[in-house]
């Protein structure tokens, strides 16, 4: 009547202290918690809506208010010329940064605030992080409904190009996965870590093209300053978002490819980090 | 059933454990800028446990005894998992689990239901596992009526019956149990030895850590007794807890 469990064999030496365990074995951990997982994002979300009257309209009415903002104050304030869907566009622009003001600092402190879980069970760690990043996705969802209802309103034009977005989201998704086990993982060492991130998100705001377009920082700015600025892969994805959803475009060859490249790459490397951080957590949470 | 194994369920060789006692809160911070600066970082190193050697046989029953601070749970912390050693090796055989702090991942807004499924999916179970279990799990921690009544309204002694609950049905061949006598009621500390006993007929590995492990003299054939992070004596349970008794005294 029981479902056969193999017996797995852990042999742990002091040599391998600072180490990181196989990579392999670390997923395959990982895919065997999966429900774990679910249960961690479905925690995740109960708590931090059970409590609130309003719940999931906060997650619209906060992106719905700043673009009443943006939108008053490039409409009258310093009028845009030849923008398309000026609107839409933003608001594509701010869900896009929301998605990393989101997730971001809830994963940053996704270890910290599971001490209990870290000094008591056994489970691969990079789950907590990931967990919360997943959760808060599901609120991004809520705001791209949004993005939806303004694109009919607009009548922006379907095209099958439409069809690339949830890829390009995808991309930014392994980015915010990146960071947000780096952070996490740093965190538990340095507890300034969820300061300095705060300040990178405002930061990175006004460094990103939310409410202007990515061109304007390719025509207004030397070939150096325009590699740089696309370093961050919200710059591309964003542009890429505008690209396909508005205007019936392939994403910008340059600044996606690097987008893809950056964000792929912060996802391996904060693995890496984090599984081999990981052993000490327990000593120091 | 799958034949039994001659190798070992627990081997600990020479193990040893440091903890490092940093004397200000910001420590690692001020450790990096002190070392770019080559300076010394004031710190106190602490070993838990030194030089520790044990092995544990598939279907036996361990008490680990010593004063406060002696290293019991570090132990059991090593064998679960949650810690690694700083020096030697720990070879664990068998999916263990651990009734380390009941309900230490229990989250208050969560109902019953929620935490059992949460907690148990953590110790590595799988939704027709959990599925398949729920109802012995509620029906042993006898909180049926309040399984979908968030946790912040139950006792202590509700959230250790739980926690005691799903822990006790993951069915894992090695278990370290901490602290479990110290809470509960006697009813339900009967049920508790009635299911201890019966792993023990099931041949499963134990590991007893806490107060109260003196009355298990039907459960160990042996202890460990543990001082200042060392192995002071290592034989016979009966043996060990009369000459840790009279040292106590």
């Amino acid at each position: 009547m029981d479902i056969p469990q193999q017996a797995p064999a852990r042999r742990v030496t002091s040599a391998e202290r600072g180490g990181a365990d196989r990579f392999g074995a670390i997923v395959t951990d990982m895919w065997a918690h999966r429900f774990a997982l679910r249960n961690l994002v479905m925690k995740d979300f109960r708590i931090r809506y059970r409590n609130m009257s309003l719940g999931m309209i906060w997650s619209v009415l906060n992106p719905l208010t700043m673009l009443g903002v943006l939108v008053v104050i490039f409409t009258y304030v310093y009028p845009q010329e030849g923008q398309a869907y000026f609107p839409v566009s933003v608001l594509l622009g701010l869900v896009s940064y929301n998605l990393l003001s989101l997730c971001i600092p809830a994963a940053t402190g996704a270890v910290l605030e599971n001490a209990a879980l870290v000094k008591k069970t056994v489970f691969p760690r990079q789950l907590l992080p990931i967990s919360v990043v997943l959760s808060q996705t599901l609120q991004i969802l809520v705001q791209l409904g949004l993005v939806v209802i303004f694109m009919v309103l607009f009548r922006v034009p379907v095209t099958v190009k439409f069809l690339l977005a949830p890829f390009i989201f995808g991309v930014l998704l392994l980015f915010v996965i990146g960071v947000g086990l780096t952070c996490s993982a740093l965190s538990v060492i340095f507890r300034d870590v969820r300061y300095i991130v705060e300040s990178y998100l405002t930061i990175l705001f006004w460094l990103s093209p939310v409410f202007y377009p990515l061109t304007i920082v390719h025509q207004k700015f030397p070939k150096l300053v325009f590699g740089v600025y696309v370093l961050n892969p919200l710059a591309g994805c964003i542009e890429a978002l505008r690209r396909v959803l508005l205007y019936d475009r392939y994403p910008d060859g340059v600044s996606f490819a690097i987008a893809v490249i950056v964000s792929v790459s912060t996802l391996v490397m904060g693995f890496a980090l984090f599984s081999r951080l990981q052993r000490r957590f327990a000593d120091l949470v | 059933m799958a034949p039994l194994s001659t190798t070992p369920a627990i081997v600990l060789e020479q193990v040893g454990k440091r903890y490092d006692l940093f004397k200000h809160k910001a420590f690692l911070m001020k450790e990096i800028f002190n070392r770019l600066l080559q300076k010394r970082v004031a710190r106190e190193l602490f070993w838990a446990l030194q030089n520790v050697s044990v092995s544990v046989d598939v279907g036996e029953s361990v008490a680990i005894i010593g004063r406060n601070g002696a290293g019991k749970s570090t132990l059991l912390g090593l064998v679960a998992g949650t810690i690694y050693p700083t020096l030697g090796s720990v070879s664990v055989t068998g999916r263990v689990s651990s009734l380390l702090e009941l309900g230490a991942g229990f989250h208050p807004d969560l109902t019953g239901r929620e935490n059992i499924y949460l907690n148990a999916s953590l110790l590595g179970l799988r939704k027709p596992e959990v599925d398949a279990r729920f109802e012995k799990i509620v029906a042993f921690s006898d909180l049926a009526d309040f399984i979908d009544v968030p946790l912040r309204n139950y006792s202590s002694g509700m959230q250790v019956r739980l926690g005691f609950s799903v822990a006790a049905h993951t069915n894992s061949e090695i278990l370290l149990v901490d602290e479990v006598f110290a809470v509960g009621d006697r009813s339900f500390q009967r049920k508790c030895l009635a299911l201890i006993a019966e792993f023990k007929a099931q041949k499963k590995t134990m590991v007893f850590v806490g107060h109260g492990v003196e009355g298990l003299w039907e459960i160990c054939e042996r202890a460990i007794w543990l001082e200042q992070g060392r192995v002071v004596a290592d034989g016979p349970f009966v043996d060990v807890l009369g000459r840790y008794a009279s040292d106590v005294r």
